[in-house]
């Protein structure tokens, strides 16, 4: 008995003491919240770091650290230098990339979150167009930036025109043969954060970007849309009416057709909406009639404009190849990128007005 | 020959099933997906079914030899091969037990440093996480198998949390279905039944069940559970990861853990590894217990003596294993062993087996 | 009783009976009880308190005590083996049980255990409780303790052994189960539906309990990746003013708490009400003020407390607070996985644990999943035919439900 007590007590001991590991309290850390990586001169990059500073009453101002490195991994580690807490990057709402940089590949970027098993899945990743130093130490509301941005960012994805995107995501189409990542474009403008377009990426460089009008029609196609609004421009009799369709549900379907000679994609895309605002004569059946007509038609121009864009870049954001890699037995990926360039896409589209709003348009 | 057991000591037949099925479980869920993956892609999910049912058929061939000697397999090597040969077949099984042991506390210990705590001494570690290894076995085979109910049960919340991912799930993945050569399945099979490793450890404990021959099919029931719960996990990680993405992953299950969000917790995979000190429990208890017990069956010594070499030695080996190449050298031995142990040794001591008792009738 | 022995004559008159000798130098006389026997008046349970159902609870009286369980048990069955413990106290200690009912070998392990008792001096049933549990180094209790009289009919009637102490207003109850310590009497009081909700909650708050203060130490220490980030900015800025490392901040608060229970169980009724209330408000507020310790641990470690009084025997409430130290300490060291290791101790041995030998996590393990009826749950009555294989009775049937339905038909 007298020899267990004593065996147990050396035991605790010697385990407390040699069992100790490095301790990560919450309140002696800088739990960095955004990162951006801007592009200074040849192979010299800089890093800007930004953490919440949450003081005892609550609120939460911004700070920021920017440091110069050849790598990612250097400036980085170079932020924990001008910090007097350990920075840490465990929970990383953002990354932000400024243009140059993304179009020169953000290969090594994504392979140190990938690498950290710190960071996590959620992460979000966006192109800036512009200075991301400047974007960073901007200071918004309440929030601090990283949080903000990744605020602004998901409320876009869940019911706004951005295509649903984070690391996983990213990382799951960059190595899927067959699909190209896409991320948003944002851009500084008036101290508010402005969502421009999206920007297309080939493997991890940025090849082109699209513009925020042809956004709606690109996540269309890129997946199924829960709840957005468009806006249709007509001209009639000479005088410019505006449609505003809220509450737009989409659904997507592909068809891949002669998929071993010449492969034919086509897209069925059905959208269901009501309409909110018409600034023409008054509202009825019929005006909802002429909507459809006219959304049908745009959206199928601007789809077939988007994916002839695509195929010149050879970049396959839409997953077109995927579609066609899941419906074929031992696919070819190389014929397929050679056949990509020339492959003959259909766009179909069925748009359902389903509601008017809550006043009948019918004239008194 | 019977090897007699006290009967409060015995275990009732339905709790094979939680042995059999908790040995299955271990740290090889935390990434078995990746290793199947990389020869089947998307076709993966048939090779786990495959897997599966063959293992059926060798625990039908271990109970066929078991209830007729009603006894375990010292006594069968000892029945088939004479004390000498057949001892040093019992040896070498033992020593498979014990590596099997180590293997498994290295391999989550080294989850731990690459995950959580990248300066977490693995001696301190394995040092606390044996002596509570060695409480539950000194409390005899039932406390083990209580180990293994237990360590079934608590964490089996753990399955509703693979749900989260299918926010993010292509059922696309998937497609196109049947796409792969035998050749390939061949090689995922192959490695796909090292996670299927632990039931054989049936021949240790067999003579501890009440009315052994009833708890043949609470056996088959168990590793239909393990195919289930594989399968499962198999196909959500199927749709959330594309293959190529999951071929560069290396623990896919913890990485699918990463994406979970609720409201008052995040990135459930520290959660996931914490509640792993529970489920790899009953992995250790079980190989250690049936080690000692073998020794003590071949020795005649004392099962606590026995039980603290061995300890002893795994927290030795364990420290000596320092870096990913060792852990993975290790591992890869020791699956392999147990590959060849259940597909080579045990249908050919099946054959010796019912040859030498047809020659025994005879005479 | 006329007896010329010596022996006897000393030790009846030692416990109070009058010896009457015709002539003064007779070698026989008659012995004759004439003890004063001093006792409280039965009174309303203080521990076990419940709202609805009798409130009647022992006395430090042997002789009242069995007649208290008696009356709820007027059956020739119902057996009580009396035995004499203590070289100095020479306390009556009895062995109830129902014959018939409760199991041989459960009966044999009880009586051979109290008569195998040599300490000198027994004052109460707990020391009875300590000396013939299965594991004393183990914080847990392994025999209810209670001082309700329908509680002890009530598990008599379902096999169990009860040992009643002179001079104790508490029966021991055994073989039990870690799971019947959770279940308070008054759970059979009321609807089932409410008394199953009432237990769960009750567990949940046991475990709640014991793994809040580690879990919240492990991951301010360790784990900050897990805390979302609203619920980030409220951990920090409660926290950035405070010197101490969470560890010794939760450690400091624990420790204050147990010293207000302790306080206040040691000081008569009144002041400790008001202790309760200095303590909690002013001790409370003035630390977070001044800066020592953050509010949202405060408000943890009083839930925490709060949870672990959930518990309807008191003895279990303890080794709850207790066990939640090495957690504590475990969480310190590894975080989350300290927990989990703290976890698996805890496991090994609350499955070592026997109560006289019979397995105390029965039903979990091992499962028996026809003693779940009255586990975590209570279902209605009519479901509760047989009596608990855990007590292993011969006569496994409490009533027959058959039976009490064949005359039923609609309209009838």
């Amino acid at each position: 008995m007298k020899k267990k007590i004593i065996l147990t007590l050396l035991v605790c001991i010697i385990v407390s003491y040699f069992g100790r590991i490095e301790k990560e309290i919450i309140d002696e850390l800088e739990v960095a919240t955004a990162v951006g990586f801007d592009s200074k001169g040849k192979n010299k990059i800089e890093a800007t770091a930004v953490m919440p500073l949450i003081k005892p009453d609550k609120t939460i101002s911004n700070k920021t650290v920017s440091t110069i490195g050849n790598l990612s991994k250097e400036a980085l580690s170079n932020v924990n230098h001008k910090s007097h807490k350990p920075v840490v990057n465990g929970k990383l709402e953002v990354a932000l990339y400024s243009k140059k940089v993304a179009e020169a590949g953000i290969q090594d970027y994504i392979d140190t979150f990938h690498r950290d098993p710190s960071v996590g899945s959620r992460l979000l990743l966006t192109v800036v167009d512009g200075e991301v130093k400047e974007m960073l130490q901007e200071t918004f509301e309440e929030f601090d930036t990283g949080s903000y941005i990744q605020k602004q960012l998901s409320h876009n994805m869940e019911r706004g025109l951005i295509p649903t995107s984070n690391l996983h995501l990213f990382l799951s189409s960059y190595y899927t043969k067959g699909m190209d990542p896409v991320l948003p474009l944002i851009e500084l403008k008036d101290d508010d954060i402005n969502i421009k377009g999206l920007a297309l990426f080939k493997g991890t460089k940025m090849v082109d970007s699209i513009p925020f009008r042809n956004m709606f029609v690109f996540k269309s196609l890129f997946e199924n849309i829960k709840m957005a609004g468009y806006k249709l421009k007509t001209k009639e009799k000479g005088k410019t009416e505006y449609f505003s369709i809220q509450g737009i549900s989409t659904r997507k379907e592909f068809d891949v057709t002669h998929i071993h000679k010449a492969p034919e994609v086509t897209l069925h895309l059905k959208i269901k909406g009501f309409i909110r605002e018409y600034t023409g004569e008054g509202v009825s059946s019929k005006t909802a009639e002429k909507a459809e007509k006219l959304m049908e038609n745009k959206v199928k121009k601007e789809a077939e404009m988007l994916i002839k864009k695509f195929q010149r870049k050879n970049i396959d954001p839409l997953a077109f190849g995927e579609q066609a890699r899941s419906r074929t037995r031992h696919w070819d990926e190389k014929r397929w990128n050679q056949q990509y360039k020339n492959m003959k896409v259909n766009v179909k589209v069925d748009v359902m007005i389903s509601e008017i709003g809550v006043v009948d348009g019918l004239e008194l | 020959m019977k090897v007699p057991v006290k009967d409060q000591y015995l275990i009732n037949p339905s709790l094979v099933f939680f042995i059999v099925h908790s040995m299955q479980i271990g740290v090889g869920v935390l990434g078995f997906q990746r290793y199947v993956a990389i020869y089947t892609e998307q076709d993966s999910w048939i090779t786990v079914l495959i897997a599966g049912a063959t293992i059926h058929i060798v625990i039908w061939i271990m109970y066929k030899m078991l209830n007729k000697e009603q006894g375990d397999i010292i006594s069968i090597h000892e029945n088939v091969f004479g004390k000498w040969i057949g001892g040093l077949l019992s040896f070498l099984f033992m020593l498979y037990l014990i590596a099997l042991g180590i293997t498994i506390l290295r391999t989550f210990i080294e989850v731990l440093q690459v995950w959580m705590f990248p300066l977490m001494k693995t001696w301190t570690f394995s040092l606390v996480y044996l002596i509570a290894i060695y409480y539950i076995i000194a409390g005899g085979f039932r406390t083990v198998v209580g180990a293994c109910f237990l360590g079934v049960v608590i964490p089996f919340y753990l399955i509703f949390t693979f749900l989260a991912p299918l926010e993010f799930a292509n059922f696309r993945n998937l497609l196109p279905v049947f796409d792969h050569s035998i050749k390939e399945t061949l090689s995922s099979f192959k490695t796909m039944t090292l996670s299927y490793l632990g039931f054989e450890l049936l021949l240790v404990y067999y003579p501890f069940i009440k009315k052994p021959e009833t708890s043949q099919k609470w056996a088959h029931y168990g590793n239909l559970f393990t195919v289930i719960l594989y399968l499962y996990l198999m196909l959500i990680t199927l749709v959330y990861f594309t293959p190529e993405h999951l071929k560069r992953t290396i623990w896919a299950t913890l990485t699918m853990w990463k994406i979970i969000k609720f409201p008052f917790v995040e990135r459930f995979e520290y959660i996931g590894i914490a509640s792993w000190v529970v489920v790899i429990l009953p992995n250790l208890c079980l190989a250690f217990w049936a080690a000692s017990r073998t020794a003590k069956r071949l020795f005649n010594v004392k099962q606590k003596k026995v039980l603290i070499a061995i300890l002893t030695i795994t927290l030795i080996a364990n420290t000596l294993l320092r870096d990913r190449a060792s852990i993975d050298l290790l591992n890869s031995r020791v699956s392999k062993i147990g590959l060849y142990f259940i597909y080579g040794y045990i249908p050919f001591l099946f054959v010796c087996f019912s040859f030498i008792n047809k020659v025994r009738k005879k005479t | 009783m006329i007896t010329n022995d010596l022996e006897t004559i000393q030790k009846m008159m030692l416990t109070g009976s009058l010896l009457i000798r015709l002539k003064e130098d007779d070698n026989q006389g008659l012995l004759v009880k004439a003890e004063m026997n001093k006792a409280r008046e039965v009174t309303i349970p203080e521990e076990e308190f419940s709202v609805v159902g009798p409130k009647e609870s022992f006395v430090e009286s042997l002789t009242t005590n069995l007649n208290l369980v008696r009356k709820r048990l007027p059956i020739p069955q119902l057996e009580i083996k009396e035995f004499t413990v203590g070289t100095l106290s020479c306390t009556r200690v009895a062995v109830l049980y129902i014959s018939g009912i409760a199991n041989e070998e459960n009966i044999n392990t009880a009586l051979q255990r109290v008569g195998d008792l040599k300490y000198h001096q027994i004052l109460d049933s707990s020391y009875i409780a300590q000396m013939i549990s299965d594991n004393d180094n183990s914080p847990f209790p392994q025999l209810i303790d209670t001082e309700r009289p329908d509680r002890v009919a009530g598990v008599l009637a379902e096999g169990s052994i009860v040992i009643l102490v002179d001079g104790s207003p508490h029966a021991l109850i055994g073989p039990t189960t870690l799971v019947k310590f959770f279940s308070a009497l008054e759970d059979y009081f009321i609807n089932w539906q409410l008394a199953s909700v009432l237990r769960v909650i009750r567990l949940f708050a046991v475990s709640f309990s014991i793994l809040v203060t580690p879990v919240y130490v492990a991951v301010l220490n360790y784990h900050y990746e897990l805390i979302p980030k609203d619920l980030m900015a409220t951990l920090v800025s409660s926290r950035s003013l405070i010197p101490l490392p969470p560890f010794l901040e939760a450690l400091i608060l624990e420790l204050t708490i147990e010293l207000l229970r302790e306080a206040g169980a040691r000081l008569p009724t009144k002041v400790g009400q008001t202790i309760g209330i200095v303590g909690g408000i002013v001790i409370g507020t003035a630390s977070v003020e001044a800066g020592l310790t953050s509010n949202v641990l405060l408000i943890i470690v009083a839930l925490a407390a709060l949870a672990s009084f959930t518990t309807p025997v008191y003895k279990m409430g303890n080794a709850i607070r207790l066990i939640r130290f090495p957690f504590l300490l475990l969480a310190e060291l590894w975080g989350l996985i300290g927990i989990g290791i703290a976890f698996i101790f805890l496991m090994g041995h609350i499955l070592r644990l026997t109560s006289f030998g019979r397995p105390y996590l029965e039903p979990i393990y091992p499962p028996r999943l026809e003693d779940l009826k009255d586990a975590f749950v209570r279902l209605p009555f009519k479901m509760q035919e047989k009596r608990p294989i855990e007590l292993q009775s011969p006569d496994t049937v409490m009533f027959s439900k058959r039976k009490a339905d064949e005359n039923k038909d609609i309209d009838e």
